[in-house]
């Protein structure tokens, strides 16, 4: 009985921060989808070793305009841009399958041609490839995002991004590294609603995590 | 202390510390030496790009396009290398107009509006504009006001009314206002119109030198990007403009090399004109046609 009693706690132990890590995740351009590929999720067999936490979610806020964006209209422009975000951040450090040393494809379906072509040139400052080859999985700790739109006549036709963006890489046997890139990104509206990046300015450090996994 | 009390003393000052200190600090503290590393990039689709900034002499509740260019600079920007070319036209320069015959160069705008103007450049320098900005007095105050005022580095020392300290040589913080006059006065100039060309194109460093000193400032490329919609006559429509303004904060005002064409002057009939130089004219518009930068000077 006590054993069931057990079972049962530890089953709602596990379940439960997936629960609340799912509803945290409202405003995350992730949803429910590949957020975290390369995260393990946590799961719900209590013989196994307690599962890593999940990626931090995005956290998306409009925090300037120039011109006018109605109420309404944010909800809309925070969650195209953020499907925008999330697609590289996830295509260039979070998902695939590591190690990995091929992250050429990371800006396809997130930068326009041009910036994409531009972008694989700063490879190794736009995604995880300086340790991609030595890397065991990505969490994300810090994903923000503040945005500054130009909306004239009351549409956006353009928007700076803030970001914030703070990876803990493990790297199994060696010291796991805290990643971060900062500075902006800039976009403008492509075909069917969806956002491309078309500019980077940004800055990338690398420290050690603090201990080996 | 005996010798077995002093190495238990020991013992436990040295537990103390492998327990209680973290293991060999690595996380990152605020003095450690972290490597930075930095990359910027805009997408645009041109890398070299030709842009004819007009200033109009319309007054309020004239119409910007159909009156003369007061303010005539070719603007080169090779948006890769962060150089450029700022080609100053004396607004009385003497040339074909197509259509027109012969006259001021800044009666291109009045007889045709920005396309004719941007063909009439085209015929004296022989490149042609990408795209025509043009502005007038009020426009130009409000895109000055949107960025908080603009620092100009003056060759000549003058005086004005809007300016009771008046203009200095070297570095002038000025108000809108005071821009405008700085862009606009010749009188006091030694050269007159060719002096001017030049404080306009202090000008135009001056505002590039403030947008990307504030660039990085959340919303303020898009407030000057604003001003820029709503002051600024183009045919770029406004997403084209926002990656336009983003892809010139890159080019550094300390590598936009200016040149005033030369010219002589002198009288078509009555009308005070100024002969340009149009070999130097050329030679000035082959040298930077396809990187917007001038390998032999001016």
């Amino acid at each position: 009985m006590i054993g069931t009693v057990a079972r049962v706690a530890s089953l709602l132990l596990l379940i439960l921060p997936t629960v609340l890590g799912a509803s945290a995740c409202t405003v995350d351009p992730d949803g429910s989808g590949p957020a975290a590929r390369s995260t393990p999720e946590p799961t719900a067999a209590p013989t196994r070793a307690p599962a890593r936490p999940r990626s931090a979610p995005w956290r998306i806020r409009v925090t300037s305009v120039a011109g006018r964006l109605g109420a309404r209209d944010r909800p809309a422009l925070r969650a195209r841009v953020g499907r925008t975000l999330s697609a590289y951040v996830r295509a260039a450090f979070l998902s695939g399958s590591y190690p990995r040393s091929d992250f050429t494809g990371s800006f396809s379906t997130s930068f326009t041609k041009g910036a994409s072509r531009r972008a694989r040139a700063d490879l190794a400052l736009l995604s995880n490839r300086p340790l991609g080859p030595t890397t065991r999985a990505v969490r994300a700790v810090r994903r923000t995002a503040d945005l500054s739109v130009l909306a004239p006549d009351r549409t956006p036709v353009g928007v700076t991004a803030a970001v914030s963006l703070v990876f803990v890489v493990d790297r199994g046997e060696r010291i796991a590294q805290r990643v971060k890139v900062r500075g902006r990104l800039m976009l403008t509206p492509a075909a069917r609603g969806t956002w491309r990046i078309f500019g980077y300015d940004l800055s990338r450090s690398q420290t050690p995590e603090g201990r080996t996994s | 202390m005996t010798p077995v009390r002093r190495a238990l003393a020991l013992a436990v000052v040295l537990a103390v510390t492998v327990l209680g200190v973290p293991a060999p600090s690595v996380r990152e503290t605020d003095a450690a030496l972290v490597k930075v590393e930095t990359a910027r990039a805009v997408d645009h689709p041109r890398s070299v790009v030709w842009v004819l900034c007009l200033g109009s002499d319309a007054r309020p509740g004239e119409r910007l396009l159909r009156q003369r260019a007061d303010a005539i600079q070719l603007v080169g920007l090779n948006l890769d290398t962060g150089a450029g070319t700022l080609i100053g036209i004396p607004r009385d320069s003497y040339v074909d107009i197509r259509g027109h015959g012969r006259g001021k160069i800044n009666d291109s705008l009045r007889y045709g509006g920005p396309q004719l103007m941007a063909d009439s450049v085209r015929r004296l320098v022989g490149v042609r504009p990408d795209y025509v900005f043009t502005t007038g007095f009020l426009g130009f105050r409000a895109l000055v006001r949107a960025i908080g005022g603009v620092t100009v580095q003056s060759r000549f020392a003058f005086s004005d009314p809007v300016r009771p300290q008046g203009y200095h040589r070297g570095a002038n913080r000025l108000n809108p206002f005071q821009a405008l006059i700085f862009g606009r006065v010749r009188y006091p100039l030694p050269r007159g119109d060719f002096d001017r060309s030049r404080n306009q194109q202090a000008l135009l460093r001056g505002i590039l030198r403030r947008v990307r000193e504030r660039s990085s400032r959340p919303g303020f490329l898009e407030r000057g990007l604003l001003a820029a919609v709503r002051h600024l006559n183009t045919d770029l429509p406004p997403a084209e403009l926002y990656r336009f303004g983003s892809a010139v904060v890159g080019v550094r005002p300390d590598r936009l090399e200016g040149c005033v064409l030369r010219g002589s002057a002198g009288y078509a009939g009555a009308a005070s004109v100024v002969y340009p130089d149009v070999a130097q004219a050329r030679r000035i518009g082959d040298d930077a046609r396809a990187d917007g930068t001038l390998q032999r000077g001016c």
